[in-house]
């Protein structure tokens, strides 16, 4: 299974830090995710992971149950 | 390498999430046909993020695989910023004329959209240009009765709306709702589609996928399971349009959660045909689930999303 996106549905781009509000990725970063190989998606992972703890925005898990609207 | 590198350089996935179905972007030359557009409330990021793969090139064409919330929401935004013009399934062609929100499943599903011209019907056999390549549009109803996938031979890829997910397929709104056989609807879509020669599916939700035969036996085997037991059909149906709402207005009262749960159609219908609950049981029931799942938490007397 390929890793998943930190997209957790909050779907809104923040003028002052220039990231998505919810999972904390660039426009760059969302427009090219899926063209991604496993290691770059670990990369930004990792990267939303220090934006969260500089921004101070608790982690919100991922939606685990996908059964679909 | 992802799925998605190995596609052909002329088409852009643009992966969303569930309350957003992907937009998929098709390049021929500065020209652009967009498959999809996602949720209303997104919309702005929608725009964002096209303007960042368009890089200049001209926004034609938008097509609708279906005509849910969660892949026309951004039309009319797409409509007006971008001037395209928009291609929907012929089926839905009349609901989309006279903005019919039952039609459209908005007012049975507690759903929002906005209301778009459509241009164009497509009818299955229809051919289209997208991508430097020549898709064919087959009927696939089932989740949604007037719904289309598209097919490219040459590269065996096939766009897949919500017809086939990697794990499973989307509500079977009319087999819920008692509105029509979608069970065998969608086992014959499931049989058509299996007759194709795919080596890359390019879903409504998730990532591109190469495990076609695999997504397929899923398929099948929750359709079957459906059949045997029309509560699990039920409750499938009741939790995944719940979660949708959950991710559109982040937190709901739980003390309200029955009279909801009476009211809006799907869960009503859901709940009267398959389930014969009380609205106070079947809400306890929903929250169980949606807080096991870590869909939701409960804060006091809210119900949060996760």
């Amino acid at each position: 299974m390929s890793i998943a996106s930190p997209c957790i549905n909050i779907c809104r781009m923040s003028a002052t830090t220039g990231l998505c509000e919810g999972c904390l990725r660039s426009l760059d970063e969302i427009a090219r995710w899926s063209r991604h190989d496993d290691a770059e998606k670990r990369r930004i992972l990792e990267l939303v992971a220090q934006r969260r703890a500089a921004l101070g925005v608790a982690a919100a898990p991922t939606l685990a149950s996908t059964e679909g609207a | 390498m992802s799925v998605a590198a190995s596609l052909p350089e002329t088409i852009r996935v643009l992966e969303r999430g569930w309350l957003s179905a992907n937009n998929v972007v098709l390049f021929d030359g500065g020209r652009a046909t967009v498959v999809d557009s996602g949720y209303v409330s997104h919309g702005e990021q929608t725009v964002a993020l096209l303007r960042e793969v368009l890089a200049g090139r001209r926004f034609a064409e938008l097509v609708n695989t279906h005509s849910h919330s969660d892949h026309i929401g951004g039309n009319a935004l797409l409509q007006r910023t971008f001037g395209c013009s928009i291609s929907v399934p012929a089926g839905m062609l009349p609901a989309v004329a006279t903005w019919d929100e039952d039609a459209l499943l908005l007012t049975t599903a507690a759903q929002s959209g906005e209301r778009f011209h459509a241009d164009r019907a497509l009818h299955p056999g229809d051919t289209l240009e997208m991508g430097e390549l020549v898709w064919q549009a087959i009927a696939a109803p089932g989740h949604d009765m007037d719904a289309l996938v598209f097919h490219n031979r040459d590269r065996r890829i096939l766009i897949s709306g919500d017809a086939l997910w990697r794990d499973g397929f989307g509500i079977l709104f009319a087999e819920v709702l008692g509105l029509g056989d979608g069970i065998g609807a969608a086992r014959r879509t499931l049989e058509a589609i299996a007759r194709l020669p795919v080596d890359v599916v390019i879903p409504g939700h998730g990532a591109p996928f190469v495990e076609f035969d695999d997504a397929l036996a899923r398929a099948f085997a929750r359709l079957r399971a459906f059949e045997e037991d029309g509560s699990r059909m039920a409750r499938n149906a009741i939790r995944a349009c719940m979660t949708f709402s959950l991710l559109d207005e982040r937190s709901m009262a739980i003390d309200a959660l029955p009279a909801h749960l009476a009211s809006v159609p799907l869960y009503r219908e859901a709940n009267a045909r398959f389930l014969g609950l009380t609205p106070e049981a079947l809400a306890d029931w929903l929250v169980g689930e949606l807080t096991r799942a870590g869909v939701a938490r409960r804060e006091g007397e809210l119900l949060v999303a996760a």
